[in-house]
């Protein structure tokens, strides 16, 4: 049986119904394979709102644990209401990247708080392009954008951003890989903690 | 069809929401957040959420244009012959073509960056600006207050493009920015022409002005820190015709507002800890 | 080695224009004072328009239209005193009160849902019509004496053809059910016989009758 839990629940600053993201969490869950057995902890920061979003997803002892802005969740044509549609996303690819985790693939990937931009980014898009083909209605455009203002708006970055896209398998090493081929790499740590809206 | 159409009346599909100015005063989050690090507010690749805060901008942008354009073309309408000179007319149906290229080149740089037509909610207060019933006033808060700010915003943008190394977004803010110097320099040369022999209208007009450049500086949204999204930029609005002075108190006037933002917040702070103290 | 000094015809053989016109001085200005006043209440209709429009497409156009019309007054406006006319505001006149009667009928919808009565009017009713006045004013004036009048002519007309394109295909893609082609043909109707009743852009004699030939003898 695997254990999901929910911080805050209740909620008090926005009314979201931990009942309905704890069933989009098993959907999520089941989409990207996380086996049964393995608990999964979500907390959401639910003082954050739109546009300040972000997400994390790591393993820490066999456990998923997910942090995730209160913004993410927030439909954006309605200040504090919850929106389905977007959060079944934005949990789509938090689970797919800790199942990541989870194999031995990315078993030397540091915590989401030391990634670089640019790791992340890749990360992300290898993500979202695997959930996009599992039905989820993740928008491409989006996701270069994201992932070509850390990569360069090139064509090198947007080569390796269409492997990325289209890969059902990439590991840690790959990631890296590409980070290197288009220069992401030599960008260095970013001068704003990647973890920034993480910290209260 | 009437003269003077009130901002309610904008006709938008239905992909648009109106902004509803409640929704933000009673959010119980936003002192929560005003008094935590979120990062730089300056744009910049290396802010949290950067993608992101990028495109709820250029969707404001976006909106911003069809209100500018639909602000220009009322001007044409809303007043006869007498009350606007035929040439400002003119000049207005000029800006009425360029806004809506601004709205064109918009919608192209939101598909860029990912964003959709209607995915953010719309303020309409841009319009609000281009309802007074006064020519004079309305092209001081158009043409100085609104097309000044635009100025400030896309030299942000452009400077955004640079260094995130965006070449689209760098060259269509850097064009979008030389209409908007002209539009400012239109509503310059209007309101010296204007108001020549009326000193007493010019002092009313450019109070109308600071009123709506206050709105603009809310919050700390503009001004010359790090902490401002959006920078003054200076050089452009002294091309546009925007005095030293004129430059320098709208830069105190936006101290003022970040200032005062900050006060806002570290009162909501100590509220809070009041309250969390009494609990 | 070029000859200088050889005399050559101030016509080449293949310019056939000639120098009588259809119209003196007089009236030229008399038209191009009426074609200000119209291009005026067009460009400010189509800039008050573009706020009660919900279609964005439509809203985009209407924006850059506004702009043409305004640009054709302008051309008007400036040739007026190179016509003899040095108070230009006193030919910008519509050529009766029939034809204010039928711009006012032009610039009256202004509901968020008349975006085909609006459309109608402008590009259905009034740019053919300038067209049609601005054309025969092109082949009747005086191809010699009134050359600046034919040039603004041309550019004035290049923008309306291209601009009775853009409004006529957008009414082409709104107009999507037989009840919406009834709305648009009953509204078209009622300008028609509005602007019939006006004689024109012009007034009577808009396209010909009953001005007559001025002869140069
Ligand atoms: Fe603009
Ligand atoms: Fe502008």
């Amino acid at each position: 049986m695997t254990a999901i839990t929910v911080t805050p629940n209740p909620f008090t600053l926005v009314p979201y119904d931990v009942a309905e993201i704890i069933s989009l969490l098993e959907e999520a869950a089941a989409l990207a394979g996380i086996p049964s057995g393995v608990d999964i902890a979500l907390t959401v920061d639910e003082e954050l709102f739109a546009p300040l979003t972000g997400h994390m997803s790591d393993v820490v002892d066999g456990r998923v644990v997910l942090w995730i802005s209160g913004g993410n969740f927030e439909d954006n044509k309605r200040p504090c209401r919850f929106s389905a549609a977007q959060a079944r996303v934005d949990l789509s690819v938090m689970m797919l990247r800790a199942k990541d985790r989870l194999s031995e693939d990315f078993a030397a990937a540091p915590l989401d708080a030391q990634l670089l931009r640019g790791e992340r980014a890749a990360w992300d898009t290898y993500a979202a392009g695997r959930a996009r083909r599992r039905g989820i209605d993740v928008r491409r455009p989006r996701q270069l954008y994201d992932f070509r203002l850390q990569h360069g708006f090139t064509n090198v970055a947007d080569a390796a951003f269409e492997r990325c896209w289209q890969a059902e398998r990439v590991t840690w090493q790959g990631i890296r890989e590409i980070c290197k081929e288009t220069g992401a790499a030599d960008r260095g740590p970013s001068k704003v903690p990647v973890d920034l809206l993480r910290r209260k | 069809m009437k003269k003077m159409l009130p901002e309610s009346e904008l006709a938008r599909d239905e992909r648009f929401v109106r902004t509803n100015i409640e929704d933000r005063i009673f959010d119980p989050r936003g002192p929560r957040i005003a008094q935590r690090d979120t990062g730089p507010a300056r744009m910049g690749v290396d802010r949290p959420a950067a993608g992101e805060r990028s495109r709820s901008l250029m969707h404001g942008i976006f909106v911003g244009e069809i209100q500018a354009l639909e602000g220009a073309g009322r001007t044409c309408y809303d007043f006869d012959d007498e009350a606007a000179p035929f040439q400002l007319k003119l000049d207005m149906a000029r800006q009425c073509w360029d806004e809506s290229r601004h709205c064109e080149i918009s919608v192209k740089l939101g598909d860029h960056m990912g964003t959709e037509i209607g995915e953010y909610t719309e303020s309409t207060f841009l319009f609000a600006a281009a309802c007074n019933p006064d020519p004079v006033l309305r092209l001081c808060g158009v043409n100085r207050a609104l097309e000044g700010l635009a100025i400030d915003v896309f030299n942000s943008m452009k400077n955004f493009g640079n260094e995130s190394g965006d070449p689209i977004l760098e060259f269509c803010e850097d064009w979008m920015l030389a209409d908007e110097v002209t539009h400012v320099k239109m509503g310059s040369d209007w309101l010296r022409r204007l108001t020549a022999t009326d000193p007493e209208r010019r002092e009313r007009a450019l109070e109308f002005q600071r009123t709506v450049d206050a709105i603009f500086n809310l919050g700390g949204f503009r001004g010359e820190d790090d902490e401002n999204p959006i920078q003054l930029a200076r050089d452009f609005r002294r091309l546009a015709g925007f005095t030293d002075d004129e430059n320098d108190s709208l830069a105190a006037l936006a101290r003022e507002s970040t200032e005062q933002a900050r006060e806002m917040a570290e009162a909501a702070t100590a509220a809070l800890q009041t309250s969390a103290q009494g609990s | 080695m070029t000859e200088t000094s050889k005399p050559r015809a101030p016509f080449t053989p293949w310019d056939r224009r000639e120098l009588p016109g259809l119209f003196a001085v007089d009236e030229s200005a008399r038209r191009v004072g009426n074609y200000k006043w119209a291009e005026m209440r067009l460009f400010e209709v189509l800039g008050g328009w573009v706020a009660t429009i919900p279609e964005l497409d439509v809203k985009l156009v209407l924006g850059r239209h506004t702009y043409h019309h305004a640009w054709h007054s302008e051309l008007w406006h400036k040739r007026l005193p190179e016509l003899r006319e040095m108070n230009p505001e006193r030919l910008t006149v519509p050529p009766n009160d029939a034809f204010v009667t039928f711009m006012d009928a032009i610039r009256e919808p202004e509901a968020p849902e008349l975006t085909i009565e609006k459309l109608v009017g402008v590009y259905r009713v009034l740019i053919p019509r300038f067209i049609a006045a601005y054309t025969y004013h092109l082949n009747g004036t005086s191809t010699i004496t009134d050359a600046p009048t034919i040039r603004s002519l041309k550019f004035a007309l290049q923008d309306e053809f291209d601009d009775w394109r853009d409004g006529e295909m957008l009414l082409q893609a709104l107009i999507d059910t037989p009840e919406k082609v009834e709305r648009a043909g009953r509204r078209q109707v009622e300008l028609e016989k509005l602007y019939l009743a006006s004689g024109g852009i012009a007034g009577a004699g808009t396209l010909g009758e009953p001005v007559e030939e001025v002869r140069v003898s």
